[in-house]
């Protein structure tokens, strides 16, 4: 029985361009490269603005998202590497959406798996941050994922866009 | 009109630079189906007033996505007991509650991480370098967690301090975890 309460206030959410979502599944034997990506990515200066490393059983599985706008060059680095080729996985167009603030508190992150998992809409990864809930989705389920939060949720009226007013230029 | 700032770094700066020890980390591989029925829980849990330290999760196959939960480890067993009245008793699901305990966190964020190419690199390799074995990682926005083994926390740091400008006071509680636990210095 779905429980009645008061759409929860948040402050803030922001929402990326489209990403390449970068999944990584190394074997134990294989744990020692699990950086290798992490090397390739630096060298070509792309930045990345989600990364989760987790260990399942003895595999070790890393999934990061870049710009889309590196996916061509991201995906021929690697699948030219000899260690990654038959490891790594591409899924684009997919978003990054982050809520804040989350003060910790297991609440607003239960309610928002209530609400994704009622709309049936498959969270790709997932993570807390200082103050954000972070959620990468399907590109194509993002309207459906902000009218499934919102309804639990109060949003602005002005959802701020990832990509911020402060470019980075790095040496 | 643009506004120009430059800064050099000699070493990775940060603003923030925690580390917390004491705590359990909390799994579950969850299926598409049970994912409503799990959100509730973490809401019942919320509303009793437990808090997270750390959540991270990503799609585990078929469907289904693996959750994984860090919180103090005085709180352990009542969020454990919280689940297995809602669980269906199949003996062939995986959707158990799995624990490693104690664990330690690092944890700190800097100015634009995100924007930036190369900070998960100068971390994770260095950890990876000298044999520190990270349970669970997560860079998001301009924050980096570390999940640890049970006292490793200090060797990461002195590693860590080779290469990231760690503030003078550094949030530390490294106890025994067999001691009264520990806190986060804020």
């Amino acid at each position: 029985m779905q429980k009645q309460f008061d759409k929860i206030k948040i402050g803030g959410v922001k929402i990326s361009d489209k990403l390449l979502r970068i999944c990584v599944v190394l074997p134990v034997n294989l744990s020692s490269e699990t950086s290798r990506i992490f090397g390739i990515l630096a060298e070509e200066k792309i930045p990345m603005l989600f990364l989760t490393i987790d260990r399942k059983g003895g595999d070790i599985s890393t999934s990061c998202c870049v710009d889309l706008e590196h996916e061509d060059r991201a995906r021929v680095l690697i699948e030219s590497d000899s260690v990654l080729k038959d490891h790594a996985r591409f899924t684009p167009d997919v978003v990054l959406l982050s809520m804040f603030p989350h003060q910790s508190q297991l609440v607003v992150f239960g309610v928002s798996l209530h609400a994704l998992g009622k709309a049936n809409l498959p969270i790709l990864d997932f993570s807390s941050s200082l103050a954000a809930l972070s959620f990468v989705l399907k590109y194509k389920h993002l309207k459906r994922a902000l009218t499934a939060l919102s309804e639990f949720f109060v949003f602005p009226t002005d959802p701020a866009y990832l990509k911020s007013a402060v470019r980075v230029r790095q040496a | 009109m643009e506004t120009v700032a430059v800064y050099c770094e000699s070493k990775l700066k940060t603003y923030g630079f925690k580390v917390v020890s004491d705590l359990s980390l909390l799994s579950w591989v969850v299926g598409s189906d049970q994912i409503t029925k799990f959100g509730l829980r973490f809401q019942e849990l919320g509303e009793k007033g437990f808090r997270f330290r750390m959540i991270a999760a990503h799609e585990s196959g078929n469907g289904r996505i693996k959750i994984d939960l860090l919180l103090d480890r005085e709180t352990e067993e009542a969020v454990m007991d919280h689940f297995p009245v809602m669980l269906d008793q199949d003996p062939k699901s995986d959707e158990t509650v799995r624990s490693v305990s104690p664990v330690e966190i690092i944890f700190f964020h800097g100015p634009h991480y995100g924007d930036r190419y190369g900070i998960a690199d100068l971390v994770l390799s260095a950890l990876e370098r000298e044999s520190v074995p990270v349970i669970l990682a997560t860079c998001s926005g301009s924050s980096i967690y570390l999940v640890l083994p049970y006292q490793e926390a200090r060797h990461a740091v002195t590693i860590l301090s080779e290469l990231i400008e760690i503030p003078r006071e550094i949030g530390t509680d490294l106890r025994d975890p067999r001691e009264k636990g520990g806190h986060d210095l804020a």
